[in-house]
């Protein structure tokens, strides 16, 4: 993997928490940001990010590689997250497995690929391209989705695995994701993440989720919801000890508050671990 | 580059039309429903969030505009997104365009000159600050990309009304992290209005020396000596290619 080694249980560090951060940092063993938001050409935030490097690993996790998207690769996104790479020495980038922009306009959305062999093969080679250019391990997420499409011929975890294993890149498991899609496309979780090739899931993330009249909405904006602490627990069994970062997106709550629920994934891990005597 | 697969483009054809037109025709050939929700229904959950997303976003960048264009807010960004689509992949850039569109739909100049200001805002706190480094009068220099150069014809104090008065020329720029707004007395919007182009600051003078009465050259020499000799801590002004 990368330059820089990563373990423990970390947070998606946003503006708010930037000064919290700054007076605790044990709290966290790293954290993980938008790649997007400090591939600016200036302001605050690389400010800020030289400083935040300095004290802790960052990865940085982006949500416009569009890596889905049937365009060519978008050269100058890549430039600008090489820069970042360059900065701060992650171990990993991280992305979305989907599509964000389309004919160059982004959608801004996290938008789901058909699963067919073709497109198995098609983002496979675009993965190994972008991993070869960042120099440094990329990893992709499974997001939560809404549709399935008519196109669709393979299962979502075979999908991903093919693309991982092809590319020789590898996963990071949103187990908020898994369990929100499972809802909303009526799989089991459980299939999905005991279908996963081991060696290849590097990264876990936890959060939220919205229960809406008839679907999941992925919201990131309220507390780890108990399904996925449970299939958190369920994944350590399946997982060797892998990164877990906890992301909330919306209605952010006071870092003590984010800390608590990072310590309680740190029990969960603790007692699934611990042996029986 | 990989070739993508026909339907992929199809699919992300039709589904970026659906998304941007916000309709859920030909959703049935496209998406399998589930046993809870149609295909329609499913999709809609895409559709329900691109709208907003934009809105929203473009609202915290001008949010006076948007206070001002009230109830029309909504439509005239989506008649500024269908028409100037952005490329940018951070919303931050999503407003690029939005004055010269909100100027081409024959608003008032005074709303124009206000949005400008408010993407300035923007571009101020986002932008990369340069040093200067040693200057001589042959050297192309330029504005800096934090720095926008308007001029309003507005009473800022009665916002959100928009009150004639006389132009004021202001540089808005990047102080501390932030955008901070200045006002120009005449002679210095002069001068950095030579810079919006690379210009050398021997062509600047000449072009000076040509726009104001023969009486007040001494004062440009003199103006312009000055402003060089503060130049490095202004951080307005750079050299072309920065080293």
């Amino acid at each position: 993997m990368g330059n820089r080694s990563v373990s423990g249980f970390g947070i998606g560090l946003r503006p708010i928490h930037y000064g919290d951060f700054f007076n605790n940092p044990s709290d966290v063993d790293f954290v993980e940001i938008i790649s997007e938001n400090f591939m600016l050409d200036g302001g605050r935030a690389h400010a800020i990010l030289a400083e935040v490097a300095e004290i802790v690993p960052v990865i940085p996790h982006g949500v416009s590689l569009s890596i889905g998207s049937s365009d060519d690769i978008d050269w100058d996104y890549l430039n600008r997250l090489k820069r970042l790479v360059r900065a701060i020495n992650p171990p990993w980038v991280s992305d979305h497995l989907c599509w964000s922009r389309h004919h160059d306009l982004y959608m801004h959305n996290l938008l789901p690929v058909p699963q067919t062999p073709d497109v198995a093969v098609f983002i496979s080679e675009k993965a190994r391209i972008i991993q070869d250019y960042l120099e440094v391990p990329l990893l992709l997420e499974n997001v939560s989705s809404y549709v399935t499409y008519t196109d669709s011929t393979m299962t979502e975890w075979d999908f991903l695995s093919e693309i991982v294993s092809t590319a020789n890149c590898y996963i990071l498991l949103d187990i908020n994701n898994v369990v929100v899609s499972g809802y909303n496309h009526g799989f089991n979780p459980i299939d999905y993440i005991t279908a996963l090739p081991r060696d290849r899931v590097k990264q876990h993330h936890l959060a939220g989720y919205r229960v809406k009249d008839n679907f999941i909405l992925d919201s990131h904006d309220n507390a780890v919801s108990d399904p996925v602490w449970e299939l958190y627990r369920e994944s350590i069994q399946f997982f060797d000890s892998i990164p877990v970062v906890l992301e909330r997106d919306d209605s952010i709550p006071p870092w003590n508050e984010l800390i608590h629920e990072l310590t309680l994934a740190k029990k969960i891990y603790a007692n699934a671990t611990t042996p029986i005597n | 580059m990989p070739t993508p697969p026909r339907r992929l483009i199809d699919l992300q054809n039709w589904m970026t039309n659906a998304i941007i037109a916000e309709t859920t025709l030909g959703s049935v050939e496209w998406i399998t429903p589930s046993t809870q929700r149609g295909s329609d229904d499913r999709l809609s959950t895409y559709l329900r969030d691109f709208w907003p997303r934009c809105t929203d976003s473009l609202a915290e960048d001008f949010p006076r505009t948007a206070e001002i264009l009230d109830a029309q807010w909504e439509s005239t960004v989506k008649n500024y997104i269908r028409q100037l689509p952005t490329m940018g992949f951070s919303l931050y850039h999503l407003g690029d365009n939005f004055p010269n569109f909100l100027q081409s739909m024959g608003v008032s100049d005074l709303l124009v000159q206000l949005a400008s200001m408010e993407k300035a805002n923007v571009t101020a706190e986002i932008s990369s600050i340069h040093s200067i480094n040693t200057l001589s009068a042959d050297t192309p220099l330029i504005l800096q990309p934090h720095c926008t150069l308007v001029s309003i014809e507005f009473e800022v104090e009665s916002l959100p009304k928009l009150v004639q008065t006389d132009p004021v020329p202001l540089i808005i720029f990047q102080s501390d992290y932030n955008p901070k707004i200045e006002s120009l007395d005449p002679l210095e919007a002069l001068f950095l209005n030579q810079f919006i182009t690379p210009t050398c600051l021997s062509d600047a003078y000449d072009r000076m020396e040509r726009s104001v009465s023969d009486d007040s050259m001494d004062t440009v020499a003199e103006f312009i000596d000055d402003w060089m000799s503060r130049a490095t801590s202004k951080f307005w002004i750079m050299r072309k290619d920065p080293q």
